[in-house]
């Protein structure tokens, strides 16, 4: 893309009314996306993928520009945000959680922006009933270049889903979500990826947890199309924890690669990544987890675990544990597994009357499910069930 | 009336480690029928669970002779899950332990495995089946929500192998060293689940070393096993006469030339 054309393009994105703030840092982002590089996520290729263009003008949907707010909470497009509540917008649009303008994709994102939702939660509430945020009604063009926004408020306790509809129009997805945890919150947040195989999905999210707040994130990579993900819980504040269960299923030729990191900031602070991946037909499958222990964390843990099940022989996976440990005065630990349908496993159900094929099914239904039993809301829990039942058996 | 019958048995294992095929059960004769209670004894290393797992039909023995029979018909070229469905039933010694399964859903499959795929058991009266299983084996609810064998304890896991035989109702079941690792209460319990389910329609074939669990379950029939076959069968008394004299005593007395493993000193 030309300078110019992107220029040009780049006021056609505007929202209407956008503040110059917000405009200018479009502008910013724009000349950062010449001169910075591509993200890496380890042994996936994804040049060739069409991340970070523009495709040509899908036709422009009118906006649902609509605010849902409630007593409790503020919730609306980033669109009406930005001017409704503008202050408090700016206060933590890429304030806290996303900070640096640090790669290519990152940049795109933020100069094309066309899309997503600004949640705030003030503190002190307890929220009895989950939000759920579906994407599509945002979307401003064909191609989704969101930006979510979801703030927790000092001593918040609020459940969170983020998913999106299969059918969805365009042909790629750039997705960012910032999630703020302000000190003594805790947030139950399942984010959903379910897009379809005609699409090439970026999905950039970034948790800031603050002091002793709890971070419980359960993520279903369930898409059909070619992926890469990049999830990051920094533990700021002191004695904050932040869990991420990841599970992932790839099938047909696609292929998923998902860095997924957790940074120790401060100390007495406990960060778990587990992640559990099904790989199927010719698919591809990458886990990178990365734990990252800074100096002065004293008394903290990082630990993680990624494990793949191969179901075929033309499949490939790879699961990748980096710690970066920093600080003498920590617990760490990892486990990674790449491995096959166990026969042990096999032959005890199946001694039991189960067909092979049953038997199978439960296996790897118990292996990838593991996740979705641990969410507490029913209805969540039947939704994300749901969304790994169809991309296991129609994937 | 059902029969289970084995015909000269010879079954070989390969190796794991040096890929040698060794023979392990030199032909091993049985007739088995419903309504009887069976009991294999024998020293250590001398066939008994190679025996229990080649007649489930683990595919790790390998029969080189020989026949095993349900109602006449050979089950030889049958998997093991057809071979359950067909009506046998093997309580293991050391069941597999899967995480993400949990023990109702597993025994919900178990049972539907059998149903025709349009009926499955209704959920009430699996639950009703399911308490009054637990009731007897003095289990709590909770069982059935925890995953499979996953972190359970030795007597949790005999308890959980004898649940399931509660709830499958097979034709015969193999119970592999049942007593092992249990302390007097929780051989009992699982005894008295066991007596539960004998009855005319209902054989079994117990696997065990020592005596206790005869006191328990009474067999009508009493197999002592050494150098992989069947080398004397009587009635209960025999297992008295065993715990006397041991293996060894036995051995000399039939001159029979093996090894016992652990019983000599």
């Amino acid at each position: 893309m030309s300078e110019a054309i992107g220029k040009t393009k780049l006021h056609a994105a505007l929202f209407p009314n956008e503040p110059t703030w917000f405009t200018d840092m479009r502008q910013r982002a724009f000349e950062e996306m010449q001169i910075t590089n591509d993200p890496r996520f380890a042994k996936v290729d994804y040049r060739n993928w069409g991340l970070g263009e523009l495709s040509a003008e899908g036709p422009t949907k009118d906006l649902a520009l609509v605010d849902h707010s409630t007593d409790d909470y503020i919730l609306c497009p980033i669109a009406i945000a930005m001017v409704k509540y503008e202050k408090l917008f700016q206060t933590y649009y890429m304030k806290k959680a996303l900070t640096e303008l640090s790669d290519r994709l990152i940049n795109f994102s933020t100069a094309f922006v066309n899309a997503g939702n600004f949640l705030y939660v003030p503190e002190n509430t307890k929220l009895a009933k989950p939000i759920c945020l579906n994407q599509i009604e945002y979307s401003q063009t064909s191609d989704e270049i969101s930006h979510n926004l979801i703030v927790l408020g000092e001593g918040t306790q609020a459940t969170i889903c983020l998913d999106n509809q299969p059918e969805q129009a365009g042909e790629k997805i750039h997705r960012i979500s910032e999630i703020v945890l302000e000190a003594g919150s805790h947030l139950n947040l399942i984010t959903v990826d379910n897009f379809s195989s005609n699409k090439a999905v970026y999905v950039n999210r970034q948790a800031y947890v603050g002091e002793q707040a709890k971070l419980d994130w359960t993520i279903g990579s369930f898409s059909d199309g070619n992926v890469v993900a990049e999830m990051n819980a920094e533990l700021v504040g002191r004695r904050s924890t932040a869990t991420i269960n990841n599970a992932a299923i790839t099938s047909g030729t696609q292929t998923q690669g998902m860095n997924t990191r957790l940074t120790n900031l401060a100390p007495y602070t406990t960060g778990k990544i587990r992640q559990r991946g099904v790989v199927l037909d010719q698919s591809r499958l990458v886990f990178n987890g990365i734990g990252k222990i800074v100096h002065g964390a004293h008394g903290t843990i990082a630990e993680q675990e990624n494990r793949l099940l191969m179901l075929s022989d033309q499949a490939s996976g790879d699961a990748n544990p980096i710690l970066l440990i920093d600080e003498n005065d920590v617990e760490a630990g990892h486990a990674a597994s790449v491995g096959r349908l166990d026969k042990k496993q096999l032959y005890y159900l199946m001694s039991r009357g189960l067909s092979k094929e049953v038997a199978k099914q439960l296996v790897v239904r118990g292996f990838i499910g593991i996740f979705a039993k641990e969410i507490t809301n029913r209805r969540i829990r039947e939704a994300f069930q749901k969304t790994l039942e169809r991309k296991l058996t129609n994937g | 009336m059902e029969t289970l019958e084995i015909k000269d048995l010879h079954v070989s294992v390969k190796d794991d480690d040096t890929q040698v095929e060794k023979e392990i059960l030199t032909g091993v004769n049985l007739v088995m029928h419903t309504g009887e209670v069976h009991a294999i004894m024998g020293p250590n290393g001398t066939g008994k669970s190679t025996l229990s797992e080649t007649i489930m039909g683990n595919p790790h023995y390998h029969v080189t002779q020989g026949d095993i029979l349900l109602n006449d018909r050979s089950l030889l070229t049958e998997p093991v899950d057809a071979r359950a469905r067909a009506g046998l039933f093997l309580a293991m010694q050391y069941p597999a332990e899967i995480k993400g399964i949990t023990n109702m859903e597993f025994l919900r499959a178990a049972l539907n495995a059998r149903r025709p795929d349009d009926q499955p058991i209704p959920i009430k009266d699996f639950l009703a089946q399911l308490d009054q299983a637990l009731e007897i084996l003095n289990m709590t609810s909770d069982m059935a929500e925890r995953y499979l064998n996953e972190g359970f304890s030795g007597g949790e896991r005999k308890r959980n192998e004898i649940l399931q035989l509660l709830m499958i109702k097979p034709t015969f079941a193999i119970l592999d060293e049942l007593d092992s690792g249990l302390d007097i209460d929780a051989l009992q319990v699982v005894s008295k689940g066991v007596n539960h389910v004998i009855g005319p329609d209902f054989g079994t074939l117990m696997i065990t070393h020592y005596k206790r669990i005869l006191k328990y379950i009474h067999p009508d029939q009493v197999h002592v096993m050494m150098g992989g076959r069947i080398v004397k069968t009587g009635d209960a008394t025999l297992a008295d006469r065993l715990e006397d004299e041991g293996y060894s005593g036995l051995r000399d007395e039939l001159g029979i030339d093996v090894d016992l493993v652990d019983s000599e000193v």
